[in-house]
């Protein structure tokens, strides 16, 4: 291709849009903005829940309940454990864990 | 449609005024995000979003420029941050650009609905190439060749001076015409 011929093909390229019309969109455009807005402008109780549950620091304040619960947990069975030792301790010195008199003669 | 008139029934809360606007703005709006996201059916979903926003913040709306050239502006900026969610979806995981190397290297033709049908066939080597420019001066050059507006709205749309625009054109059509000599040197030798 001679560059005469190209710069013509270039130029009528570049004006291929000369009277083109103007594209319109599906009908009932209004129906369906009307439904799209009442979906997102009332988006329910589900969609709020899932934008808040979505958000990091919800996760974030989450993990650090778990955290906070695990240590809670941990804490106190190390407690239970001595408290429990304690008790068994005590209830041999003072022989209550019979029941009756004859418990004390048969221990 | 009538501004002044349309806005004092908005501030009265005539609900009637939403519908008018999409039924008098639909081409307008539809065309321009047509000419910018180059697919029929991503365009029918943008200008729904458009309208929604135009919804949404008409009571924002001051008067300081044409109720057109604010609604231009939102189908402009909804458009671009359209293309820019799909590249992002595109480029997205590293997976997916290793199994799909090729599929973003040749967007698909696209005919535009309105083009004359011996033109078609150049419209669509167009598009393609209107698709390389840089994102202002490819907004520059839909308003202006295919919404057909002057220099002056396209400035009242894009918010720039019209010296600002007459160089986006300038340097739009350089580009494309150089685009479109290496296209037809490499298809027609």
């Amino acid at each position: 291709m001679d560059d005469k011929k190209l710069d013509n093909r270039v130029n009528e390229t570049l004006n291929s849009f000369d009277g083109a019309e103007k594209a319109t969109p599906a009908p009932y455009l209004l129906t369906r903005v009307n439904a799209r807005l009442q979906k997102e402008v009332l988006p329910g109780f589900w969609a709020n829940a899932f934008t808040i549950f979505s958000k990091p620091v919800f996760a974030i304040a989450v993990l650090g309940l778990l955290i906070l619960n695990m240590i809670v947990i941990t804490e106190k069975q190390n407690t239970d454990n001595g408290a429990s030792q304690n008790t068994t301790t005590t209830k041999y010195d003072f022989a209550i864990n019979v029941s009756s008199m004859y418990d004390v003669e048969n221990q | 449609m009538n501004q002044p008139d349309l806005l004092e029934r908005l501030n009265k809360g005539d609900t009637t005024v939403f519908a008018e606007i999409v039924e008098s703005c639909q081409s307008m709006v539809y065309n321009t995000v047509l000419g910018i996201v180059q697919n029929e059916e991503d365009a029918e979903d943008v200008t729904q979003e458009v309208f929604i926003k135009v919804y949404e913040s008409i009571e924002k709306f001051r008067e300081e420029s044409a109720l057109s050239t604010w609604i231009y502006r939102i189908a402009v900026t909804k458009s671009l941050d359209f293309l820019k969610n799909k590249k992002r979806q595109k480029n997205g995981g590293l997976l997916k650009r290793i199994f799909e190397p090729t599929r973003e290297d040749e967007p698909a033709n696209f005919n535009h609905p309105g083009i004359v049908l011996d033109k078609k066939e150049d419209a669509a080597v167009l598009f393609r190439a209107i698709n390389e420019l840089p994102e202002k001066q490819k907004v520059a050059f839909i308003l202006h060749k295919l919404e057909a507006l002057n220099s002056q709205e396209v400035a009242d749309i894009m918010k720039i001076t019209l010296m600002a625009v007459e160089s986006l054109l300038s340097r739009a059509k350089n580009k494309l015409k150089e685009i479109l000599k290496d296209y037809y040197q490499q298809h027609f030798k």
